[in-house]
């Protein structure tokens, strides 16, 4: 081996060589003056580059990136409040229909009369009777109408805000 | 503070103390402001983009399983941050970073001083500025955070001996600057 790579020279600088492969390194760039130039300036880089100052950024990051990090987790809290509110409104409307459905059927059904399979017969009829009622109903409508309502105000209002958030960080 | 380690930090983030996020911030921001500047070679798009870095980071702590350690895994956001504002403001610097075959011939800006050489430390790092986005982070990571290539390949998803080959061509070039530029002859 009379010369050596760039490669060879960079692996013996950063110390990948074996015992034998470095101290042939060694020899042969004795020999050469081109080659201990090359070595030369090689460290001379490595130095350099071991010590390049780092930049500090130029205004308060830190107290910038927390300000935007206040706002998300007060955003967060509001879109979980936002969410609760929206469930308990549905989850009440649920409750409103199926108390409204019971006292319905409470208030239709005979108290006289014995548990037998011909009464529970019974009482399924009246049951879908008053359903077939009530979807019949023009209110049923009406309650549609505000119930798909309420829920578009909501998917907007929940668009908006995770839009906001999306945003927060750009 | 010094002593609290970013698994410790993180735990505590992660357990409703949301200020102790800047003690990370604190310890990471200017070595991946270092980056992002040699990265975006424009000091207005590091900081936006440092900012980014940080606040995605945020966003995904509670899904960071520390099998990687924070800084790996940080710096990775900042780089793949980077590379999307990259590629936003200039589409065609995606081709020119998708290979290595492709280290442009560093000049000299030393033009301007032809009465005065600078310091051979002030030359280098004025140099590497030119160096591409790629390169730029690999010297970065390597010299300025001190990772290991293993580390870096990780953080910038490319094989380990790709690490190395950028590593080396970019000593090389350098040095076949320093050489043309008779500094060399000032450190023997």
């Amino acid at each position: 081996m009379n010369t050596i790579s760039d490669e060879m020279l960079n692996n013996y600088l950063d110390g990948e060589l074996s015992k034998d492969e470095s101290a042939e390194v060694e020899k042969i760039v004795n020999g050469s003056p081109a080659l201990k130039l090359q070595l030369m300036a090689l460290k001379e880089i490595d130095r350099s580059l071991r010590n390049m100052p780092v930049p500090e950024v130029s205004f308060d990051v830190t107290s910038v990136i927390m300000q935007k990090i206040k706002w998300i987790e007060k955003l967060k809290k509001d879109q979980k409040r936002f969410i609760v509110v929206i469930a308990s409104v549905f989850i009440t409307l649920c409750l409103a229909i199926v108390l409204f459905v019971g006292f319905e059927l409470i208030r239709n059904y005979n108290p006289d009369s014995s548990k037998t399979i011909i009464d529970t017969v019974k009482y399924a009829e009246t049951l879908s009777g008053f359903i077939t009622s009530f979807m019949n109903n023009t209110n049923m409508t009406i309650l549609g109408g505000i119930f798909s309502f309420g829920l578009l105000i909501s998917a907007y209002f929940f668009f908006d805000y995770s839009k906001v958030f999306k945003n927060l960080g750009k | 503070m010094k002593d609290i380690s970013d698994s410790e930090i993180i735990e505590s983030v992660k357990n409703g103390n949301h200020s102790d996020y800047s003690l990370l911030i604190d310890r990471y921001k200017n070595r991946a402001f270092s980056m992002l500047k040699k990265m975006l070679r424009n000091e207005m798009d590091a900081e936006e983009v440092l900012q980014d870095s940080f606040l995605k980071a945020y966003s995904g702590l509670k899904n960071f399983r520390e099998e990687a350690k924070f800084s790996t895994w940080f710096y990775r956001i900042v780089y793949n941050t980077a590379l999307t504002r990259i590629s936003a403001k200039r589409r065609q610097t995606e081709n020119e970073m998708s290979s290595i075959d492709d280290l442009p011939e560093l000049k000299s800006n030393d033009d301007y001083e032809s009465s005065e050489k600078k310091d051979v430390s002030k030359f280098i790092s004025d140099t590497i500025e030119q160096l591409p986005p790629k390169y730029a982070s690999v010297i970065n990571l390597y010299y300025i955070d001190g990772m290991s290539c293993e580390e870096v390949s990780d953080v910038m998803n490319i094989s380990v001996p790709n690490v190395k080959v950028i590593l080396h061509r970019s000593r090389n070039a350098l040095k076949d600057l320093l050489i043309e530029r008779d500094y060399v002859k000032e450190i023997l």
